[in-house]
């Protein structure tokens, strides 16, 4: 269907900050978010990708007025949507690099159902969830991911439910890559957003992103200005060093629950990452076998010996 | 069941709409199914404050309020808890309401009693927007729910009690609704309503009757099955008798709510010249603007007059036609929505075919069928003026008025839109008009709710406080509207003039819209 335009060539036009940015952010002043957005600006300098090509999607809630922020192809959907409107957008344009931002509430609840199929039908884009453990567009409801004892508008004596342990989620749900950053830690998320993107199929980052005006201090204790630790996820370097028995291994599905069991904040950086074929290339292959099957024919030379055999 | 009356020395209090609402839905149920949406969410949280506070109902028990994971979780809930026997209701808005339109289905189709009440709002379209219009409700007129229009802070109090009363007793769920931000987050001083009138309401053997339906092992039953074509359309046919008896029902409520407050509802109200030839039809805020029009009209001697519509759902075309004056030559209907490709908006073609039918049944008191235009207006909390309205009934004097219109915009694409003189204005000489503008976080916001407050609670007069501000307020512009006078305000409008600034200066460059503000929009869900 959109095959023409799929060859449309490169603008050659250089992506600067200057290139990318839309609207002046609405954010809080000293939200998260600003700093997920800057990692993002600065992510797209340095891979370059085709300016045309870039699509940056969002639901509702507070971090998805991204794409009012940045100065690409853009959709602001509705509650909880995202997922399966970027599902469309990839499926039918896969030459697109499909952005899809949203937050806790968009991810794991009113959207939990299409993350968990999005997730394991493997299709092809990147999905960043800026967590701030909090309804904050709404002005401070409890969240999935708000822990036991949060007081919120609708806790006013402390929420009382299991929270979501995102990773655990993500990782069940079928994810093909899984990881985790921190919205003070713009070098990290640039390094997270860059695996992701280079990564076939559906890649989700969660990235800790404060609400300092409905849950200011949320993420310090992984602040190290803030007497927190931030601990980077040491991935296996196969160096046959005994020191490298320790570090993790990112196709390891087991080792990645382990690390998501991890008393809080836990750890940092690529939990999970395998390869299976995509939903994209799957229905590829579909189409691929029913042209085989009629050995690439034009519709009216089937048409014509369908004739033939009824005569 | 109206022993006496009970309220003669009416209490006062100065609430917005979502408090107003809550404050009885609190009273008048035992566990709330909810979600947070704009501009809603504030009736939720009213009811879990005063939860965890360990406020009572009327019976004695402290509510329960329950967060879900969306809206449609919050009507799951809502409809087995309401099989549990447990008195249920829930607020949304919007895309929430839409999220619980299958459940609804449901909660009707098995006659179960029970409220939404709902911050009307705009459903994404073009764009998403969180202010107010009826295009979520609109949504809903075919769910089988009742539905009831509040237009005020004082109808969305009164009709959330009348609303939980009747479907008790009607055994029909019911959609109440006001207009989102417009009468949610308008403050004004209203009555309120004691405990004893609450409690009176209610019909004690519905109540029973209600509990009993409730699922229990001393009577198992079991609901929600599947029915093939040999069943199903018959005993969905068989639901007719309890939407025949509703508007009986409702009426008996709103009159008997009137013994005990004194405030007289019904489920069409007619106001203006009895021998009126110009009429127009609406619901919501938008119905006072009307009738505070009317009013000034009607004093300058313009046969013209206003048909409120309360109860939408189910439409009662006796009661709607037999309102209609004799003298009656053109109705306006005006919708607060759009169905682009229909033949006309939802209420307008309530009226068209109610006003067939009455002719029909000869309950239509006007020797011929009155012409009847349609027209679209405040979609997104767009401002509706009593400049508007003037220049709707000028449009209805015409020989030959237009069949579709719109009113508040300049369409100049395909050019329905009707011209207005924004600098009409009906503002009485004896009301107070201030607008104050602020920073956000500044303190004019809260200092001006305080204002309004000690106004209305401390001294006789009525007050008003509305307020445009983003939800994101640090830095952003806030803009407070405040009206006091000796007679209850009707203007859910802006100001546009001060009562100090020279009345001839136009208006029409006033900054006190929100469109007029630096480009910041507002955000929320």
């Amino acid at each position: 269907m959109s095959t023409a335009t799929a060859d449309t060539p490169p603008s050659g036009e250089k992506l600067t900050r200057k290139v990318l940015t839309g609207d002046h952010p609405t954010w809080c002043p000293g939200c998260g978010d600003f700093a997920v957005l800057a990692a993002f600006y600065r992510f797209l300098e340095q891979e370059q990708i085709p300016h045309e090509k870039i699509v940056t999607l969002a639901g509702i809630g507070c971090s998805s007025r991204f794409p009012y922020f940045v100065n690409t192809h853009g959709g602001h959907y509705i509650h909880g949507r995202s997922l399966p409107f970027a599902v469309g957008v990839s499926l039918s344009r896969d030459d697109l690099h499909v952005f899809v931002f949203g937050g806790d509430g968009d991810g794991f609840s009113i959207g939990g159902n299409h993350l968990d199929h999005t997730a394991r039908k493997n299709v092809n884009l990147t999905y960043v969830i800026m967590d701030n453990f909090v309804y904050g567009l709404t002005k401070k409801q409890t969240s999935p991911t708000s822990p036991i004892g949060f007081k919120s508008k609708t806790d006013p004596t402390g929420a009382i439910d299991q929270p979501i342990n995102p990773m655990k989620k993500l990782l069940a749900s079928g994810a093909t890559f899984v990881a985790r950053s921190h919205a003070a830690q713009v070098k990290h998320m640039v390094e997270m957003y860059r695996r992701a993107y280079h990564h076939k199929g559906f890649s989700v980052v969660e990235i800790l992103s404060e609400c300092v005006e409905f849950y200011p201090g949320a993420f310090d204790a992984a602040v190290p200005r803030k007497q927190g630790q931030f601990i980077e996820i040491e991935e296996k370097k196969h160096d046959g060093t005994p020191e490298d028995e320790k570090r993790h291994d990112p196709s390891d599905e087991e080792a990645a629950f382990r690390l998501a069991h991890l008393e809080w904040p836990g750890v940092f950086g690529v939990f999970y990452e395998t390869q299976r074929l995509t939903k994209n290339e799957l229905e590829a292959q579909l189409n691929q076998r029913a042209r085989e099957r009629v050995k690439g024919k034009s519709d009216l030379e089937i048409l014509r010996d369908t004739f033939a055999k009824m005569r | 069941m109206v022993k006496d009356n009970v309220s003669n020395t009416p209490s006062y209090k100065t609430v917005d709409g979502n408090e107003a609402v809550a404050s009885v839905a609190y009273r008048m149920n035992e566990l709330f199914a909810i979600y947070p949406i704009t501009p809603s969410s504030p009736m939720a949280e009213f009811c879990d404050e005063w939860s965890a506070l360990g406020r009572k109902n009327l019976w004695g028990d402290v509510p329960k309020v329950v967060e879900m994971q969306s809206e449609g979780g919050a009507a799951g809930l809502l409809h087995g808890s309401l099989q549990g026997g447990a008195l249920t209701s829930t607020f949304t808005a919007s895309q929430g309401l839409l999220l619980m339109i299958p459940n609804m289905y449901k909660i009707a189709g098995e006659l179960t009693p029970c409220v939404i009440h709902v911050t009307a709002r705009t459903i994404a379209t073009h764009a998403l927007s969180i202010f107010g219009d009826h295009s979520d409700v609109m949504a809903c007129r075919q769910t089988g729910f009742a539905m009831l229009a509040s237009n005020s802070v004082q109808e969305a109090q009164d009709f959330a009690a009348i609303a939980h009363a009747a479907t008790l007793r009607a055994r029909v769920p019911f959609l109440h609704f006001f207009d989102g931000f417009r009468t949610s987050h308008e403050v004004s001083k209203i009555v309120s309503i004691p405990d004893e009138v609450l409690l009176k309401l209610v019909d004690e053997d519905a109540l029973k009757a209600f509990r009993d339906r409730r699922l229990t092992p001393d009577k198992p039953v079991i609901r929600g099955t599947a029915q093939n074509p040999d069943a199903f359309f018959q005993a969905r046919e068989a639901i007719n008798p309890f939407y025949a008896v509703t508007p009986e029902i409702v009426q008996n409520v709103m009159d008997e709510f009137a013994e005990l407050t004194g405030r007289r509802y019904s489920l069409f109200d007619f106001e203006g010249d009895p021998e009126a030839d110009r009429v127009i039809v609406v619901m919501g805020s938008g119905a006072e603007t009307v009738a505070d029009t009317v009013a000034a009209l009607n004093a300058r001697g313009e046969k013209v007059g206003v048909l409120k519509v309360r109860l939408y759902r189910p439409f009662s075309v006796k009661d709607f036609a037999g309102l209609i004056p004799a003298t009656t030559k053109t109705i306006a209907v005006l919708d607060r929505t759009k169905e682009p490709g229909g033949a006309g908006e939802p209420l307008y073609l309530d009226v068209v075919t109610g006003l067939q039918q009455a002719r029909e049944e000869g309950w239509l008191k006007t020797p011929e069928l009155p012409r009847v235009m349609g027209g679209r207006y405040g979609l997104s909390s767009k401002e509706f003026t009593p400049a508007m309205v003037m220049a709707i009934f000028r449009e209805a004097a015409k020989e030959k008025p237009r069949r579709e219109f719109t009113v508040g915009i300049n369409d100049d694409v395909t050019h329905l839109s009707l011209d207005f003189d924004p600098t009409e204005s009906i503002e009485a000489d004896d009301v107070r008009r201030a607008v104050f503008f602020g920073l956000g976080s500044d303190g004019t916001v809260g200092a001006n709710k305080n204002t309004i407050k000690i106004i209305g609670e401390e001294t006789d007069l009525a007050a008003q406080g509305y307020f445009v501000y983003d939800s994101k307020k640090s830095g952003a512009i806030t803009i407070s509207h405040l009206r006091f006078g000796p007679r209850p305000i009707r203007a859910p409008y802006l100001i546009s003039q001060g009562t100090s600034s020279p009345a001839t200066s136009s208006p029409s460059s006033s900054p006190t819209t929100f469109s007029a503000m630096p480009h910041r929009e507002r955000h929320s869900c």
